[in-house]
């Protein structure tokens, strides 16, 4: 059998000394890791395409500030283009749980939209000379691709983030408000 | 320490960790740590995310564990396969444990020293064109063949994991071979791949 670890690389003493530490709590009734497994049952990610035909957006005049209400979903931009409708090149990610027992599940909080979008850029997803801005071809798993720089944070009228290539000024050029905080 | 005896099988450590018993999991994650962050880093790039595939194999058999499939007294084929599927939905994965695995130290990745570096070259560009080219394949291509050359599974048990007749998995086998082969040989990189040598039957 040829099971050698690849270049003789070895699995790191802390990391792997610390991953045994989670692993021993996870089934014992009653810990922290224990009771968050308990609720994850499924977890996924909801990836429609939500661009039309594009019109750029007028940009508005006043610069204002809000907070993100709705971290169900984050909206990851392709390019700094919003129309109308609403609709962007890009995608909308949700990340949802099932339930295991009488536990609830529903959509799973998105704490850092930034991360998030970043990590399908660099898998390349989004893909900003296409005109939906989402590749079609399969995530490239080594996360190789370039993330634009800088990426910023805006807030949609419904609440979402929306994480959208450009500076902060990307935000009053599509009429959206610059997220606060 | 864990006292458990070094000849109980992963079925009977498996029975524990079902009834609650986390030092059971402990010493299965001890058992098989190496195999299974081995077979991850040959489908990711870095030992860090292989490290970090490792903990979100054993989180899903835990996750999963309704569905935990010990074979021959053994779950290190379930862990290899779910190795597999973990890497291959990597971003997924890590979103659903993010909150456990966010708590666990930063890697320590390290240049290598150089003359580590010098020794393990042509090796690691053999192993490049290798991970290169079985990137080129099928995800159910690359499983066969990890699984079947690789780690040397007998076809047998690779059939009962992935629940296809023993037929299938030797047919699927011959084309990754088919496949691999002419990806090497299409590459820049020619050179005899480790992966070819290893087969068991």
């Amino acid at each position: 059998m040829t099971h050698e670890e690849p270049s003789g690389v070895r699995f790191s003493p802390d990391r792997s000394a610390a991953i045994r530490k989670l692993l021993v709590n996870v089934p014992e009734p009653g810990t922290p890791e224990n009771k968050l497994l308990q609720r994850i049952q499924r977890v996924w990610i909801v990836i429609p395409v939500v661009a039309g035909s594009l019109l750029l957006t007028a940009g508005a005049v006043v610069a204002i500030q809000a907070q993100v209400t709705n971290t169900d979903h984050v909206n990851c931009f392709a390019r700094a283009e919003l129309n109308f409708w609403g609709e962007f090149p890009g995608t909308r990610v949700t990340l949802l749980e099932g339930t295991i027992g009488e536990s609830e599940g529903g959509a799973v909080p998105i704490t850092d939209a930034l991360a998030l979008c970043s990590d399908l850029w660099a898998q390349h997803l989004l893909d900003a000379t296409l005109p939906s801005g989402v590749s079609p071809d399969p995530v490239d798993r080594t996360f190789s691709y370039p993330v634009p720089d800088p990426l910023t944070v805006c807030v949609m009228d419904d609440g979402m983030a929306a994480v959208i290539p450009g500076g902060p000024e990307v935000c009053r050029r599509l009429g959206l408000a610059e997220r606060s905080g | 320490m864990d006292t458990f005896d070094g000849e109980v099988t992963d079925e009977d450590l498996w029975l524990q960790v079902l009834a609650g018993d986390g030092r059971a999991f402990g010493v299965l994650f001890d058992r098989h740590r190496d195999r299974v962050f081995g077979h991850g880093l040959r489908l990711v790039q870095s030992r860090s995310e292989a490290e970090d595939v490792t903990a979100v194999v054993f989180l899903e058999a835990w996750r999963c564990r309704a569905r935990v499939r010990i074979i021959d007294g053994s779950i290190l084929g379930w862990l290899l396969v779910t190795t597999g599927n973990v890497a291959r939905n990597h971003l997924r994965s890590r979103l659903r444990y993010q909150r456990l695995v966010r708590k666990l130290p930063p890697s320590d990745d390290q240049p290598d020293h150089m003359d580590a570096v010098l020794d393990a070259h042509d090796t690691r560009t053999r192993q490049r064109s290798v991970r290169h080219a079985l990137a080129g394949l099928s995800a159910r291509d690359q499983q066969v063949l990890l699984l079947c050359v690789v780690e040397g599974m007998p076809t047998a048990d690779v059939s009962q994991l992935l629940r296809i007749p023993p037929g299938t998995v030797k047919s699927r086998l011959s084309r990754a071979k088919q496949h691999l082969a002419h990806r090497l040989a299409a590459g820049a990189a020619t050179q005899a791949s480790p992966a070819m040598k290893g087969e068991s039957s």
